[in-house]
């Protein structure tokens, strides 16, 4: 009896639901529009950082970075058990599968100044100094680098050991350097370095971005004890296991081992926090929208329940219990609550959707959250019609009866 | 006095509102038994308790004092499903004001009396609601109307609707509080002719009503005044 039961104020539920259109909207709205923005959220939140990590991995299955291994000593410091040869270049560029190379090489400026005029004012609090990078090779192909303006070093710059330097971006603009147009100088140790390019961006590695770039030849006849740490590579797609597996074999072929190949370092911390902040103001805008669809739901249902004072005390002689009346409100407002959520996920898949497709990016949702979005909006209303039902399973008939006489 | 013939009796039933801090007392005593098949019409004064009374006798209300038995079996312990149950098993009500819900056919409307009120039994296939419901549709003369809205329909339809919703059920005791106050004449007749047939065939009849017409159809007439029946 009691499944019959069931099915017949689920049947009446929808059967008063479908009757009142205007309040039916009315309680929908909120629902949707708060579906409609946690569903739109998340899904833009997962098309953006599924382009993010497509790009990430684009970037990792074509770039590589070899380095000595390290073995702890005996005082607990890591220490490098190999270096990498001077014809490190050479060794790599015919392996099948390597686009690019390039050593890197830091440089410890070991109280240098690094400046735009000639003269530093000691007087002057100093300020960070850039990071001094040494490098040879095809250093924009190993890194997935983009020049801003000028030019990179060339294999000439680094015969003659000429002191000219690339700034990145960031190092550009900490110290002044807005144009190359002017030929400006940089003043490292003393000895004038000609600038002869700025670089945008370094895919795989950032640090660049901020650093001061110079030939490792120059570098080598500048500083003592210059010791290329790092052999960058560009690798065809497909290729890098292959590679991985060549590489050192090249450097080393009696000792393959001393030398790890890894692929570059994480996308930036700074994107994916960010991503992270915005995800939360809209999680937030959906939840409050949710909550004022909550509270719509529960004031068009509440207003039912006063307006069908009548039918209630109806009900109730024709043998309904307060507990199903109870639970035709509930039912109501959860039928409302469960179509709210159905058209605000639509809507949500949709602006998804027209978005990703408006910026060429391949739209990731999930299923299970297009559908967990439409019982939420059933839980919405089954919670916003507690409190009416429990208002309209308290009216006593004869009072009900009584007062709907007309 | 109770004999086994009796379906319904109230004993020394009292019932008192209060509102704004004062008692009204409606009912002061009263003594009423109707036997199985009886046609009982009650008359009084407007504000004498007479639909207070009926709602006692409906289970849509419990006196304040005194007894009330449903076919020999005391009410007052009775919790809100059991005698929910009663009220759409064993019960069909008849109001003045029709109550019909107006975005419902016809048919949908009689049809609601099936989805309350099934106790224990096992419950009616659809097949067999419709079945019923357009047996008494017909019964009443409505049965080209199925799927008519009740807007569409008069005074008179409208009350024979609500007849046949109370009916289709087929309760024991049929309670109609003024089912003839808002029809004409003729409609009235139409509405009255129907309750002395379906009383004919052993439905058990309480009537409120301010016409002496109707009064004169019971089998037996009783006055409601100053809180008692005379
Ligand atoms: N819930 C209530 N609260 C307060 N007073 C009530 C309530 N129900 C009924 N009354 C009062 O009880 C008295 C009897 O009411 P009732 O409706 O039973 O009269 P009636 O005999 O049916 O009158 P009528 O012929 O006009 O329908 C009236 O004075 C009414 O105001
Ligand atoms: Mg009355």
């Amino acid at each position: 009896m009691r499944l019959g039961l069931l099915r017949d104020i689920g049947g009446e539920a929808l059967a008063s639901v479908g009757a009142r259109p205007g309040r039916l909207l009315l309680g929908i709205l909120g629902t949707l529009v708060g579906i409609g923005a946690l569903v739109m959220t998340t899904g833009l939140g997962q098309t953006a950082s599924g382009q993010l990590a497509s790009r990430f991995d684009e970037v990792a299955a074509t770039h590589a970075e070899v380095e000595p291994a390290t073995a702890s000593g005996a005082d607990g410091t890591e220490r490098a058990v190999a270096t990498l040869p001077d014809d490190s270049l050479a060794r790599v560029s015919g392996l099948a599968g390597v686009t690019a190379a390039a050593l890197l090489a830091p440089i410890d400026l070991d109280g240098r100044t690094i400046a735009t005029v000639p003269l530093v004012d000691p007087s002057r609090p100093p300020s960070t100094p850039p990071a001094v990078v040494a490098a040879s090779g095809d250093l924009l192909g190993a890194v997935g680098g983009r020049l801003q303006r000028g030019r990179m070093f060339d294999s000439g710059h680094e015969q003659r050991h000429d002191r000219v330097v690339v700034l990145g971006a960031a190092a550009a603009e900490s110290l002044g350097v807005t144009s190359i147009d002017a030929r400006p100088t940089l003043f490292i140790g003393g000895h004038a370095y000609a600038v002869i390019g700025i670089l945008a961006a370094s895919e795989t590695r950032r640090s660049l971005e901020s650093s001061v770039i110079l030939p490792l030849a120059t570098a080598r006849a500048e500083f003592p004890g210059v010791t290329a740490s790092t052999l960058a590579l560009g690798v065809e797609l497909g290729a890098g296991a292959l590679v991985a597996h060549q590489a050192p074999i090249a450097l080393a072929p009696s000792l393959p081992e001393v030398y790890s190949v890894s692929a570059p370092g994480e996308p930036s911390t700074f994107q994916t926090g960010l991503q992270g902040d915005l995800d939360l103001v809209f999680l937030a805008i959906g939840l409050i929208t949710l909550l004022a669809g909550a509270l719509g739901i529960a004031g068009t249902t509440l207003g039912g329940v006063t307006e069908r004072t009548g039918e209630i005390g109806l009900r109730r002689a024709l043998g309904a219990t307060r507990g199903e009346i109870a639970g035709q409100f509930v039912a109501e407002s959860a039928a409302v609550g469960v179509l709210g959520g159905l058209m605000g996920s639509a809507a949500g898949v949709f602006v998804v959707v027209g978005v990703s497709a408006a910026q060429g990016w391949t739209p990731v949702l999930d299923l299970a959250l297009a559908f967990g979005a439409v019982g939420v909006g059933g839980l919405v209303g089954l919670l916003a019609g507690l409190l009416p039902s429990h208002r309209a399973a308290r009216i006593e008939p004869a009072e009900a009866l009584r007062t709907t006489a007309t | 006095m109770t004999g086994t013939d009796a379906l319904i009796e109230l004993r020394g039933v009292t019932r008192s509102f209060s509102t704004g801090g004062r008692t009204l007392e409606v009912l002061r005593g009263v003594d009423l038994t109707v036997a199985r098949g009886d046609f009982v019409a009650i008359t009084g004064s407007s504000g004498a308790g007479k639909s207070t009374m009926l709602n006692i006798l409906g289970l849509l209300d419990r006196p304040t004092a005194g007894e009330y038995l449903f076919d020999g079996r005391p009410t007052a312990g009775l919790d809100d499903r059991e005698r929910s149950g009663v009220r759409g098993g064993g019960v069909g009500f008849v109001f003045q004001s029709f109550h019909l819900l107006s975005a419902r056919t016809v048919l949908e409307n009689v049809l609601l009396a099936f989805v309350y009120g099934e106790t224990g039994e096992r419950p009616l296939p659809a097949g067999e609601r419709r079945a019923r419901a357009e047996e008494a549709l017909r019964r009443v003369g409505l049965g080209s109307r199925l799927h008519a809205h009740p807007g569409t329909l008069s005074g008179g339809e409208r009350q024979r609707v609500a007849i046949a919703r109370a009916i289709c059920t087929r309760p024991r005791l049929l309670l109609a509080d003024e089912p003839t106050g808002n029809l004409d004449r003729q409609n009235s007749d139409g509405v009255l002719a129907l309750i002395d047939e379906l009383n004919a065939d052993g439905l058990t009849v309480v009537v409120i009503t301010h016409d002496d017409t109707v009064a004169g159809r019971a089998h037996r007439h009783q006055v409601l005044e100053a809180g008692r029946l005379g």
